[in-house]
């Protein structure tokens, strides 16, 4: 199959009739090239191009990489169009011309779509294939007939493998789950055995009815047995099934990381200033929380603050009481309830006479004045104490309070900062649909989250199921011994063994097919990867393995594995190889008649590396289409592309008004003045 | 004789009823800390004045604190020479500290509180709105009020 030319009218963003030709001469040598460079910015319709030769060639509005977005809003009639006729019907076509084996196609595909009332409703109208022979006779192939003849040039199960995306390499770089679906669905749309699936399936519906029935007429322990070993084949079913949900649903989650991350790229000039934000409204929550400790605090402290103010009485206080205590009239040396007895009885206690306006009587009167009651000095010098208590702490309750106003004091000052600098975030980030770009983080980081609870859960469930399958083993051999010593030879007890033989070596069967299958894509992934790699990785690693589990191994030049141990960019190389090698597979070994569509395929590789695939693919597969952003496809990849002489077209996607895409054809000549620079690193 | 009773129901001039409610909540845990923190500051300005005729009781003395009665006691016999008989009653001692106190309020609301007062009441009424730093105003006007205590104590 030999691209020709794709046109596509309102389709997308692609408003209008437009087109581009493919480069579609793979002579090695003087030809026009093979190479098509369509090159554009994240957003402009790189993936509209491929999505409008899925559309046109399968009538399939989908891409593996829509994930779980509603048929709704996957819409393909340009938008701007739309907008222009509302209440009126818009056309939208995309018409490919392409060649397989000396026949030429005119495939159009066409859809109408009309806006009411805020919804879009789209329709598939009319395909139409015109099919023009060496002869130079042309025919209309009849519309019923259009899908047979497409599917025998590109079977729909294997077109992915010439139509790739950065997403499905990079799914293969992950040793998890959604890899090994990956390759086990490569593995068995390669191996077109749709039937012994259906048979496999008829087969264990059988065997389970015959054993259920067998179990009813068995002994007891043969009945308890197969009863078991049903169980078992119950909760392996069920762990399958869970599994292959856990897959889907990583899919899915991860279809939805890379749209949130698409929706991301759009707010990467902020990112940095949302973040700063963050920081900013962290330390500004922080300082809020102090700032209420602080004034708790303060309210604690007001009595002491009071206090201070009565300082000079209570000092005053303190010192007379004090000063009465020096001289020792508190407490008096003697009671005044005695001193009163004294002179009520006009008798001293030695026995001296204390008669009425002696001297005696005079200073004992005296005395009696500077005495006070014996209740009046025990509060006196409780008091005193107190007092005491009180002003001996003066001088830390004022310096402690002191310190209180002075932190607050610094902390209202950072708050009154912090909100500057955040007012100037704010404004620097601008309006509020950018501000909500954060929440996306945090939407991102919880896909994150439940994507690494799922993979933990899968690897759960493959433990579980290696040792059900263990225990099957052992079940099964059991009830054989039993069934010997019970010398059991009834008519369905044979009918259930005989459809469980079935069952078993049909799975033996597809096993095997799968196995060839794997051996197969493994030796060519081998061969590709070897090709791809870097001198230094071709001398550390040798062999490419799909694993029993589909999973991709890489061994190391003693055969050891060694995936654990290569880079991200080595992954890389060995997804390409991968999908290389099931596309030569699905092609029988030929030179691929198919184009190679490759969506950003370059993403983490190494210069050495890119140099490589840029060497390589134009000569694997009759064409080669790269659809290649900025970062992906600079002068250097230019130049390479250049010096191998099969860089045939070159087309810039510009942005133009309405959000549309207009298709600008560049002389491949020109190229290099219309790229950037290589990063220096 | 200075007993500490607990027995006396502690007035207010009712004009600040709410006012000693809304403080107790903003500036200070309790009522009696309110009153005491009142009472300090119509002391410190040598200031006294009569309930109203509208008195309000606010609360219990068992509340106040030891050390707020023996300031009590200090202000009291300080105020009246040391003579030991005028605090023998607590009644009396906290119907002077009840005059101190009246005075301090009124001080209080004159020269800080007004700008934290809702302007449509009757009552002095604090505006939620704008009490959230209350709580450091008035530890800085008690400590203000201490400064001025200190410049007289060093010139």
């Amino acid at each position: 199959m030999i691209l020709h030319s794709l046109k596509l009218c309102n389709f997308r963003q692609f408003k209008g009739e437009q087109q581009l030709a493919f480069a579609d001469d793979d002579r090695k040598v003087g030809g026009g090239g093979n190479v098509t460079v369509i090159f554009g910015e994240n957003g402009r319709g790189k993936t509209g191009i491929f999505r409008a030769v899925v559309f046109c060639l399968f009538g399939e509005r989908r891409l593996s990489q829509d994930g779980d977005v509603p048929d709704a809003e996957l819409q393909l009639v340009n938008t701007s169009a739309l907008d222009e006729n509302t209440g009126r019907p818009v056309k939208a076509y995309v018409e490919l011309q392409f060649s397989h084996k000396e026949k030429h196609y005119i495939l159009r595909r066409t859809l109408l779509a009309m806006d009411k009332n805020g919804i879009t409703h789209e329709e598939f109208t009319e395909v139409t294939m015109m099919e023009t022979r060496s002869t130079g006779n042309s025919l209309a192939v009849a519309p019923v007939d259009i899908d047979n003849v497409v599917a025998t040039i590109l079977d729909r199960r294997v077109k992915d493998y010439f139509l790739f995306d950065g997403e499905k390499i990079e799914r293969l770089t992950r040793a998890d789950i959604s890899q090994r679906r990956e390759i086990a669905k490569g593995i068995k749309n390669l191996l077109n055995v749709d039937a012994l699936e259906i048979a496999r399936r008829a087969m264990d519906k059988i065997t389970r009815t015959l054993e259920s029935d067998a179990r009813e007429q068995a002994s007891p322990e043969i009945a308890k047995l197969l009863k078991q070993r049903n169980d078992n084949e119950e909760m392996q079913r069920q762990k399958k099934e869970r599994l292959e949900e856990c897959g889907v649903e990583g899919d899915r989650g991860r279809s939805e990381l890379a749209r949130v991350d698409r929706e991301l790229e759009n707010f990467k000039d902020i990112r940095h200033l949302l973040q700063e934000r963050k920081t900013a409204e962290d330390s500004l929550a922080a300082l809020d929380k102090r700032a209420a400790e602080a004034l708790e605090q303060m309210k604690a402290y007001t009595g002491r603050a009071a206090a201070l103010l009565v300082g000079s009485a209570v000092s005053a206080v303190f010192e007379h009481i004090d000063a009465r205590h020096q001289k020792g009239e508190i407490p008096s040396e003697i009671r005044k309830d005695l001193i009163e007895k004294i002179l009520a009885k006009r008798e001293c206690i030695c026995g001296t006479a204390v008669c009425d306006g002696t001297k005696e009587q005079r200073c004992i009167r005296e005395w009696l004045a500077r005495t006070a009651d014996a209740g009046v000095e025990d509060a006196a010098l409780t008091l005193w104490r107190d007092l005491n208590g009180i002003r001996t702490h003066f001088d830390d309750d004022r310096m402690h309070v002191q310190n209180q106003l002075i932190a607050f004091g610094n902390i209202r000052n950072d708050l009154a900062n912090t909100r500057d600098r955040l007012s100037g975030i704010r404004k620097a980030i601008g309006t509020s649909d950018r501000q909500d770009a954060s929440e996306l983080d945090k939407h991102r980081a919880q896909i994150d989250e439940k994507l690494r609870k799922l993979e933990a859960e899968a690897i759960v469930l493959e433990d579980e199921l290696k040792q059900l399958l263990q225990d099957h083993a052992r079940l099964s051999a059991r009830i054989k011994e039993e069934e010997v010593k019970a010398n059991r030879h009834d008519e369905l007890s044979r009918r259930a063994l005989l459809a469980r033989d079935t069952r078993d070596a049909l799975d033996t069967v597809y096993a095997e097919f799968t196995r060839e299958i794997r051996d197969i894509v493994g030796k060519a992934a081998t061969g590709f990867f070897q090709e791809l790699l870097d001198q230094e990785g071709r001398v550390n690693l040798r062999t490419v393995v799909v694993n029993d589990n589909y999973s991709l191994q890489v061994l190391d030049r003693w055969d050891r594995p060694f995936l654990a141990n290569i880079s991200a960019g080595q992954r890389q190389v060995m997804s390409i190889a991968f999908i290389a090698a099931l596309a030569q597979t699905a092609a029988c070994n030929k030179t691929l008649e198919m184009p190679l569509f490759m969506d950003t395929p370059f993403g983490r590789l190494s210069t050495e590396h890119r140099k490589n695939l840029i060497r390589f693919i134009p000569g694997l597969a009759s064409q080669w289409v790269l659809l290649a952003t900025d970062t992906e496809f600079r002068k250097l990849e230019a130049r390479l592309l250049r010096s191998g002489k099969r860089w045939g077209k070159f087309y810039m996607l510009r942005a133009s008004e309405g959000g549309n895409t207009s298709i600008e054809e560049k002389n491949v000549s020109d190229a290099l003045a219309l790229l950037k620079e290589e990063d220096v690193p | 004789m200075m007993k500490m009773d607990g027995e006396i129901r502690v007035k207010t001039d009712g004009l600040y009823g709410r006012l000693y409610n809304d403080l107790k909540n903003s500036v200070a845990g309790d009522f009696h800390e309110v009153f005491f923190a009142c009472a300090c500051i119509g002391y410190k300005r040598q200031q006294r004045k009569s309930l109203g005729k509208h008195r309000d009781e606010r609360f219990w003395s068992k509340t106040i604190t030891p050390r707020e009665w023996s300031c009590y006691y200090a202000m009291v016999l300080a105020d009246c020479d040391m003579d030991f008989a005028v605090v023998q009653d607590d009644k009396k001692v906290i119907m002077k500290i009840e005059e101190y106190a009246n005075a301090g309020m009124a001080i209080l609301i004159e020269e800080r509180l007004h700008d934290y007062l809702l302007s449509s009441t009757e009552e002095p009424q604090l505006d939620p709105t704008v009490s959230k730093e209350l709580p450091k105003d008035f530890l800085h006007f008690l400590f203000e009020q201490e400064e001025s205590n200190k410049a007289d104590r060093d010139p």
